[in-house]
């Protein structure tokens, strides 16, 4: 009531030292509080989208790099042990390689390859065949050597989500290596199912 | 013309609720200025009031039309009825019959084209996206409503809510018409406070220099807040010029209202209120007691208009000053990443190679730095010659300082601020020879006009082309001119046609929110927007795909909580973590409930390092910094022997240590040399991403053919699981099923 009958003086709007310090001081504190903000300091797990891997995950993926650790568990035959230049293995003439998916919608098969141009001088043009599940993907022909990238949808119904799927990579024609007389199909360095 | 009454009543029964509260306040005061000077200081204070008032009305929830127009008529009849519109100072010195004659004849064509642009169909960018946009919100709503998801909700926004009371008579361009009435007042200002300080041919030259320049006469004629920021910086000087002379006793009070109010309408004006303060101290720096006598009345006015804003954005942002000074005051609705990009983007304008091209650009030009003040400008360096004159120095002072915000923003409109007194200096000294300033004014004057500025600017230069007089009366349908030029309006329309009331849109930029009711999410306006953006760039960017594997082994040990420690500094890296797991014997732990996570910086996105989708990530927010942490309380001791942390490739820079705390409560080191591998692309990050933003409430998207990423959405629809519900000029609106 003091400060309310001070505010008023004179014939107009007026103010004292004691209302307008004490009001400056109150918006001075308001501005210190400001800093004192509500962060909270700890969450608990949210829901959780969709189930952890489980005990034992399998090594078995959608996709593989030929230089990831699980790459072998991948390989069903005709894919060498070997890793060259710590990216690309070569595949014999026919090779098998199974992954493991958890949907079957909109998947393209895509695989990374090589074929040297050394091979060619032996052998000529390739064709190389995909073939998913039993079912043939594609085949196709290649005229000179290089790096390739093969890539396709593959149909829903050609896969399963309840056991492996095998995709067998055959070429027409093997080259025959001149140090060891091994029968090479094309160099590898990734397959698998992306969408 | 219905509706050309309600934009006019809107605009004119504003601007005089305006002009009766600054008469009260004048009057209340017992202030004394000359006659032609009051209904310029009673519009800026009456503005501070008005402004104020609506602030108090949106947050009571009372924002309508009926409380509004009531009370506005109510107000405008109690000063008619007392006479309180009547001027009763003493005359300002009279214009010669030249000036006279040279100002009417020049500013007359640019008044009526700057009138019908006001008045015709709102569409300027900043204008319809969120000056109104913001105000039709309020509006809807009756009132604030907590808006963290666009930042600028987060600004002062003073003069908004002048707009905010015109918008609810007139709709959009009542708002405009707001603003206009601002833009004839700053050259009136700066001519009376020449013929006052009697200098009124320099005053006449310089008025029509400011009022005659294309951007100012482009930002006033639109609801921007530029001009009116500008006015009433210059209505500041103007009161502090008038205060040194005579030294009234209660001008302190006006003073720091209106510098105050500069703050309320801009951020970057606040240096109206320093101007004052400091320019008041320096002269009363002998006289202590005078000095508080002065300083209190006008910090405590000042205060006025500037706490609402600070409290509003305290109580709801964490931040007074939010967007900004975010660092200081931490939050989750604006990440500091955003902060620093964006000042940068400000101080660097796409297509401006380099600083140097800026006076061209900002005279010339106009197209990259968005309007151009007219040729004339680039002989601003002129009006140095008026420090030899005393009040060439103080409208060099002032206009340095006003201007001072440019650096942090390079676009032709902050330099607004600046023009009046740059103009008053250059006037000075055209002045000494009356031909030079009449010629020069008639040369900027015809440079300036649309026809010939076309001659010379950048075709994209943000200008006034026309006088729309048949839109402005609503002859020809506002629906029909905005579909016509506006090329993102029938984009709002489509929004608002084709989803349902309430629904959430997520888009990269900005639209006319003003024309729909929808809440339109733009990803970089707040930081959940960004979040979202960053969740579904997951699908359309490999280097987000969590496929770096980072593996911390070590000897199986009891540990109640452990830490993976960032050490790296320096950006542009931001470091994430897509997915942390713990595992005993290569058995992964679930996550329990009593488990407790945390994280710095950016804590409030921790959880989502925990949840098991691979297209989220806990994101620092802010570049590599020693000492950012994610943390994991076991809540009892747990035994462990691995930590894998799943993330993304984006982030080449980190070094990660993992610190494991024992029962005992003592932290240890359990390993700092992680081995990295890398995981196969995951399958369905699309689908996981549109889910995620399911989650947060958004079900449509907006993509523009130009967007990244758009091309994706078009060839993969199926895969994303999005359907196309239209398209207009280039804007597809897909809903989320």
């Amino acid at each position: 009531m003091a400060a309310a009958a001070q505010w008023k003086c004179g014939a107009g709007l007026g103010y004292t030292r004691y209302c307008v310090w004490r009001l400056l001081s109150m918006l001075s504190l308001l501005l210190l509080l400001a800093s004192c903000t509500s962060i909270p300091d700890t969450y608990a797990p949210p829901v959780q989208r969709c189930p952890l891997r489980g005990p034992e995950p399998s090594p078995v993926t959608h996709f593989v790099a030929m230089n990831a650790p699980s790459a072998e568990a991948h390989f069903v035959r005709g894919v060498s042990p070997h890793l060259e230049a710590g990216t690309w293995r070569w595949v014999e003439p026919r090779a098998e390689l199974m992954f493991r998916l958890e949907s079957k919608q909109h998947l393209r098969f895509v695989m990374e390859f090589a074929i040297p141009e050394v091979t060619f001088a032996q052998r000529g043009p390739v064709v190389l065949s995909v073939a998913i599940n039993g079912n043939l993907l594609e085949r196709t022909r290649y005229d000179k050597g290089g790096e390739y990238r093969f890539e396709k949808p593959v149909p829903a119904e050609w896969l399963r989500t309840d056991f492996h799927n095998y995709v067998a990579l055959e070429v027409d024609k093997p080259w025959l290596a001149p140090q060891d007389g091994a029968r090479l199909g094309f160099i590898l360095k990734s397959a698998g199912f992306l969408e | 013309m219905p509706q050309a009454f309600y934009i006019l009543f809107g605009a004119l029964l504003t601007v005089g609720l305006c002009l009766a509260l600054g008469n009260l306040l004048l009057r209340t005061l017992g202030l004394c200025f000359r006659r032609q000077e009051e209904p310029l200081f009673a519009l800026a204070a009456g503005a501070a009031c008005l402004s104020q008032l609506v602030f108090l009305a949106a947050t009571l929830g009372v924002a309508r039309k009926g409380v509004f127009q009531t009370f506005g008529l109510l107000v405008i009849a109690a000063t008619l009825w007392r006479g309180w519109f009547r001027p009763s100072g003493v005359p300002l010195a009279p214009l010669s019959g030249y000036w006279k004659r040279l100002v009417f004849a020049l500013a007359a064509p640019f008044a009526v084209l700057y009138f019908f642009n006001a008045m015709a169909p709102e569409m300027s960018p900043d204008g319809s996206a969120y000056h109104l946009g913001l105000v039709a919100r309020y509006l809807r709503h009756h009132g604030f409503q907590p808006i963290t998801t666009n930042m600028y909700a987060n600004l002062s926004q003073g003069i908004e809510m002048l707009y905010l009371f015109a918008f609810s008579i007139g709709r959009h361009s009542a708002g405009a018409l707001v603003h206009f009435a601002f833009l004839i007042a700053l050259p009136s200002a700066m001519l009376a406070y020449a013929r006052r300080f009697e200098f009124a041919p320099a005053g006449a030259a310089a008025a029509l220099f400011t009022f005659l320049s294309p951007v100012i006469g482009q930002d006033g004629s639109t609801a921007y807040i530029d001009v009116a920021t500008a006015y009433l910086l210059f209505v500041v000087f103007y009161l502090v010029e008038i205060w040194d002379a005579d030294r009234q006793e209660r001008l302190p009070a006006l003073i720091g209202l209106v510098a105050g109010f500069c703050y309320a309408a801009k951020y970057t004006a606040f240096v109206g209120g320093l101007y004052a303060a400091a320019f008041i101290s320096w002269k009363l720096r002998r006289d202590w007691r005078a000095l508080r006598r002065a300083l209190l009345p006008l910090l405590f006015c000042a205060a006025i208009p500037v706490v609402p804003w600070l409290a509003k954005n305290w109580i709801w942002l964490n931040n007074p000053f939010s967007p900004f000074f975010n660092r200081c005051f931490p939050n989750p609705y604006v990440h500091i990443s955003f902060e620093q990009e964006y000042l940068h983007h400000m101080r660097n304008y796409i297509g401006l190679r380099s600083h140097w091209e800026i006076p061209l650009e900002v005279t010339v030009r106009g197209a990259v730095l968005c309007g151009f003040l007219g040729p004339l400008f680039l002989l601003a360096p002129l009006g140095l010659f008026s420090l030899s004159h005393p009040a060439g120095r103080r409208l060099l002072g002032a206009g340095l300082l006003f201007g001072l915000p440019y650096l942090s923003n390079v676009g032709t409109r902050f330099l607004i601020p600046a023009v009046p007194f740059i103009s008053l200096a250059m006037g000075l000294v055209a002045a000494r020879r009356r031909w030079l300033a009449a010629g020069l004014a008639l040369a900027h004057g015809l440079s300036c006009w649309p026809a010939l500025a076309s001659l010379y600017c950048d075709p994209n230069a943000w200008r006034l082309v026309r006088i729309p007089v048949r839109q402005a009366l609503r002859l020809e349908p506002e629906e029909s001119w905005l579909t016509r030029k506006s090329p993102y309006y029938p984009v709002a329309r489509m929004i608002e046609d084709l989803t349902p009331p309430g629904a959430r849109i997520l888009t990269f930029n900005q639209i006319p929110d003003a024309y729909t009711t929808r809440e339109v999410l733009v990803v970089y306006q707040a930081a959940f927007n960004a979040t979202l953006g960053d969740i579904l760039w997951h699908g359309i960017i490999p280097e987000y795909a969590p496929q770096r594997q980072i593996s911390f082994r070590f000897p199986a040990t009891k540990l109640a909580a452990i830490r993976v420690v960032q050490c790296n500094a320096g950006g542009p890296d931001h470091w994430s973590v897509g997915e942390l797991r713990v595992f005993c014997a290569d058995r992964e732990l679930a996550r329990r409930p009593r488990w407790r996570l945390r994280a710095h910086p950016n804590p409030w996105d921790v959880q989502m390092a925990f949840d098991n989708s691979p297209a989220t990530r806990w994101r620092s927010w802010q570049v590599l910094q020693p000492g950012m942490f994610i943390e994991v309380d076991f809540g009892r001791p747990e035994t462990l022997d691995k930590v894998i942390l799943e993330c993304a490739r984006d982030q080449g820079r980190i070094r990660l240590r993992l610190e494991g705390r024992l029962p005992s409560g003592q932290w240890r080191l359990l390993n700092e040399q992680p081995e990295e591998a890398e995981l196969p692309p995951p399958i369905g990050l699309r689908r996981a991403a549109l889910y995620e933003l399911k989650r947060r409430g958004v079900a449509y998207l907006l993509v523009w053919d130009n967007d990244f990423g758009a091309e994706d959405f078009r060839k993969n629809a199926v895969v994303w699981g999005v359907s196309l519900l239209g398209e207009r000029n280039g804007a597809r609106l897909y809903r989320i099923e």
